[in-house]
């Protein structure tokens, strides 16, 4: 029954098809332009994993889901589909960002010798992750939002609750430096040189799965 | 078990509406009509069939409790809701794809035949479908798995007359194929289901009015006309409402042989369902 | 067969279908072990309720005009003699009833009727 609301929601996206070839294009020449190298898989990630919440919308304009809730499946699924898709197109995204980076600045290299770039595959690999991380944070906070007050609305109120969350993160770091707790920044330093992938991974999973349980216990008692 | 669906004391409040005890049965090999204005229940009621809202009550589909044999009981039903569909960004070809990944039953050829029966484009977005299009794509959807059982919402308002014919020969032919399968079908155009339903529900404000059988009613039912003097000579026992003109009073009654036999009445008109309707939500009692 | 219904007539559809069926029989169109459609391909043809078709078929059946067999559908049972004259002598028996009023409207007597009756039943030799 996943397999079948994930059909759903490609066919729909894949009315982008046009859209994601230009804004593919336009990111390769984004990077040939800049030397913004490492941002450019987190920018490329970020798009797909954005586009893939406008499902939300198709389902909202077609009433979507109170058909479906007619058909062999549950809420429990409808909800798991959207996080597999959503998470899926978001990795997905980064990975097509690191190979389109890659290939782009080879070519460069190829056309121009005399500028040769010299690519960082391990920071190339933590800003992808990087970037990953803080698309999951705001999908992590627009899907239960969404699944709350709806697509349209759902995308204010999801500004407002990222700034409130920003806002206490500010907060507490503000009120750590009034404390003035003495922090050696050159073991956070070497604390994240060495679990830094590994820290961003298990705290972009553990933000999804709070999500989806959060958006769960919101869906399972809304009216269609 | 002769009944496909079977409600008991369906309730459910909202804010400012409220379904209230609702009862009633949809035997197999018949179709039931469910009428009523817009907003006296008819989707409420639909939706506490599907397990879409969560209502009180108890609901037995093919004799199971249709909460717990939720997922069973989905396989063999089809449904068309009016204003809702997988989405209108897809082909009828897409739409195949995907519903052959919900059910186990889902016969693609009797799919493609259908489309091609209803003149249905394969590669075209739906979106671009006229209504009567859309709802015939909606139908072909909901039968093409071979449900024993259909539940229609509104399947053919804001259709024109030649388009709500051929649904309706649709739903006749589906009935015919298997005599145990059963529709369940709500509408405001009454003048379709005295065509093609069995029994009807009538529901107003929440509440079940009536729930009799279609030839009882067009045959049994009468709509009196006569002098205020005749009038005040009838029983009230032997009405069921009125209304009063400035030259006549017209008078519903569920028997009009009663009518003929016990008063010197002459006459007494065939009632559409339209009519009786009328006279339960506007007529005096 | 010609089922013909009108919705106008101020007789039952139920009692409409069965008359059809019955002079298809009487008229040897439909024979003995011939089947009738079913109850729910009838109802969609007339554009009527399946239980007004039940109830046409019910009463020919109780009737003795048709038997229905469990999952095969309905038949024209064997022809009984005695029911078509019994259905006959109805039929009789009502123009009868239509001579006794027109009589009694327009004072003819009892003998004179007689009289007629004996006249053109010996025409008839």
């Amino acid at each position: 029954m996943i397999k079948a609301l994930l059909k759903k929601d490609l066919y729909n996206l894949s009315t982008y098809k046009a859209s994601l070839i230009i804004i593919i294009l336009f990111c390769g020449i984004a990077i040939i332009g800049t030397n913004a190298i490492n941002i450019a898989p987190a920018i490329i990630c970020g798009i797909i994993g954005m586009i893939s919440l406008s499902t939300f919308s198709y389902d909202e304009i077609s009433k979507a889901n109170r058909y479906i809730l007619t058909l062999p499946t549950n809420r429990k699924e409808l909800v798991r589909e959207k996080y597999i898709l959503v998470i899926g197109t978001t990795i997905l995204g980064g990975i097509l960002g690191m190979v389109l980076t890659i290939i782009v600045v080879n070519i460069m290299n190829y056309l121009r010798p005399e500028n040769i770039i010299n690519l960082d595959y391990q920071s190339l690999i933590i800003a992808t992750i990087g970037g990953i991380f803080a698309i999951s944070f705001l999908q992590s906070v627009q899907i239960p939002s969404i699944y709350k007050w709806g697509a349209e609305k759902g995308r204010i109120q999801m500004f407002i609750l990222v700034l409130i969350i920003v806002a206490i993160l500010v907060g507490i770091y503000v009120l750590i430096n009034k404390a003035n707790i003495n922090i050696d920044i050159e073991m956070i330093n070497n604390f994240i040189n060495k679990f830094g992938i590994m820290l961003l991974i298990i705290s972009t999973i553990i933000m999804y799965f709070i999500s989806y349980k959060i958006a769960y216990k919101i869906y399972k008692n809304k009216e269609e | 078990m002769d009944n496909n669906i079977e409600l008991q004391n369906v309730s459910k409040k909202y804010k400012d509406f409220e379904l209230e005890n609702i009862s009633f049965n949809v035997p197999k090999g018949c179709i039931v009509g469910l009428i009523g204005e817009n907003g006296a229940g008819k989707t409420t009621t639909i939706k506490s069939i599907l397990n879409i809202t969560r209502a009180e009550g108890t609901v037995k589909i093919f004799g199971k409790d249709s909460k717990e044999n939720e997922k069973e009981i989905k396989e063999e039903i089809g449904v068309v809701l009016d204003d809702s569909f997988l989405s209108e960004y897809l082909t009828a070809k897409q739409v195949s794809s995907i519903m052959k990944d919900f059910y186990k039953n889902w016969d693609e050829n009797k799919y493609i035949n259908l489309l091609k029966e209803f003149n249905l484009p394969k590669d075209k977005l739906i979106k671009d479908f006229s209504s009567g299009m859309k709802m015939k794509l909606k139908i072909a959807t909901a039968i093409s798995h071979n449900p024993k059982l259909l539940i229609l919402d509104e399947p053919t308002s804001g259709l024109d007359p030649v388009v709500r014919n051929e649904i309706l020969d649709i739903f006749r032919k589906y009935i015919e194929e298997d005599e145990t399968r059963s529709i369940l079908l709500s509408t405001h155009i009454t003048t379709d289901l005295e065509h093609i339903s069995d029994y009807i529900v009538f529901i107003e404000k929440g509440k079940i009015v009536f729930n009799l059988p279609t030839d009882e009613l067009l045959e049994n039912y009468g709509i009196i006309k006569c002098s205020k003097d005749d009038f005040t000579k009838l029983d009230e026992k032997d009405y069921i409402a009125y209304k009063k003109g400035k030259y006549q009073y017209e008078v519903l009654t569920s028997d009009k042989n009663v009518i003929r036999n016990k008063y010197n009445i002459t006459i007494i008109d065939k009632p559409s369902i339209e009519d009786i309707m009328l006279f339960y939500i506007k007529g005096e009692k | 067969m010609n089922i013909i219904l009108s919705n106008s007539s101020g007789i039952p559809i139920f009692e409409q279908i069965e008359k059809a069926i019955k002079e298809a029989i009487f008229s040897n169109e439909l024979r003995e072990e011939d089947m009738l459609p079913s109850v729910r391909s009838l109802a969609n043809e007339l554009k009527i309720s399946f239980l007004t078709v039940k109830r046409a078929y019910d009463g020919l059946e109780q009737a003795g005009f048709i038997k229905t067999i469990q999952g095969k559908g309905s038949f024209v049972a064997p022809k009984n003699l005695d029911l078509i004259k019994e259905e006959k002598l109805k039929e009789i028996q009502g123009y009868i009833e239509k001579i006794y009023d027109i009589s009694k409207i327009s004072n003819i007597s009892e003998e004179e009727i007689k009289e007629l009756f004996k006249m053109i039943f010996e025409e008839e030799i």
